[in-house]
């Protein structure tokens, strides 16, 4: 049963997050066009600097987060191997 | 073959970040800010890849039903949808200096958030179906027209009048590239890292995973015993 809700709320969250997603998008719907952007600001060379390292920490901070993902999946693989070695052992 | 693959991403990586900051002149009209070309089409690149593989490995699996195949699946979907991510990330903060707006509805960015939908609906379609090869056909099925959105996404930029920059990689990219020799060779060194990071991390995903299903398989005869 447990599994169930857990599920159904996980459904219901992903598809409020889209729904959320979506109504932001739609406010912000403007078409893309240089000219919005002033012509000193991208003359100046290191204008632009910080959205240079915004990208570099994102990547990073994603790649890592999945690598520490995949670390904690591994550690509760083992310890289920270690469980079942345990519940296999008393049955025998 | 995994240490070598990670002993060269590390290197690759750190190579790429000092091209990337240090060595590549600075683009005359969009300045600092077309440095995020150099992560932003290579992740680009890889989530193509990735949706292909996805949707190869579904259909062999469709036809084989061999679990290996499926397993290849899951994983490239799951770093599908981590390269898709920072496709859009990556994408938005680019467009801010140089468009002016985080976001447009523009044909190729919004195919783009299409295929992520597609990657997580099979994730989503594969952690609600109940363990067993039924969920894992629905879920090949989701990563076809995944596949489908893929050249879609590729020809964007030439099917609609579109504000995303050109073809860069690709049987159809320009051959009078904007690119300079010292750009040139960055974006290829870029794509080799990112690349070889991919091949990596999905040896890896496919390992962990075949684990998981051998874990699942122990589970049930466990709890039948």
């Amino acid at each position: 049963m447990y599994p169930l809700i857990s599920r159904f709320l996980g459904l219901v969250s992903f598809i409020s997050i889209v729904a959320v997603s979506m109504f932001v998008l739609e406010k912000s719907f403007v078409f893309a066009d240089s000219a919005l952007v002033s012509e000193a600001k991208q003359n100046d060379p290191d204008a632009n600097l910080k959205y240079l390292f915004t990208v570099f920490f994102l990547v990073w901070a994603i790649f890592f987060g999945y690598i520490f993902f995949l670390s904690r999946r591994l550690k509760e693989m083992r310890n289920e191997v270690a469980m079942l070695k345990k519940i296999i052992s008393e049955k025998e | 073959m995994k240490t070598i693959l990670f002993a060269a991403s590390c290197t690759f990586m750190l190579v790429t970040v000092y091209m990337v900051f240090m060595w590549v002149p600075t683009e005359q009209n969009l300045g600092v800010s077309q440095r995020i070309f150099y992560v932003h089409v290579p992740l680009g690149w890889i989530g193509m890849v990735s949706i292909f593989v996805v949707g190869i490995a579904s259909v062999i699996h469709l036809l084989t039903r061999k679990n290996l195949w499926d397993s290849i699946a899951y994983s490239a979907a799951e770093l599908g949808v981590i390269f898709a991510t920072l496709i859009l990330i990556t994408g938005a903060v680019w467009a801010k200096p140089v468009w002016g707006v985080w976001w447009s509805w523009d044909p190729k960015l919004t195919t783009t958030l299409i295929l992520w939908f597609v990657y997580v609906g099979y994730l989503m379609v594969r952690s609600f179906s109940t363990p067993g090869s039924q969920g894992r056909r629905y879920a090949s099925v989701v990563a076809l027209i995944g596949a489908i959105d893929a050249p879609v996404i590729y020809l964007a930029s030439i099917w609609w009048r579109t504000a995303h920059p050109n073809l860069n990689i690709g049987p159809l990219a320009e051959s009078d590239s904007d690119l300079d020799g010292k750009m040139y060779i960055t974006f290829i060194v870029s794509l080799v890292t990112f690349t070889i990071f991919y091949v990596y991390v999905m040896l890896e995903r496919v390992q962990m995973r075949k684990c998981e299903d051998d874990l699942d398989e122990v589970h049930q005869y466990v709890s039948l015993n």
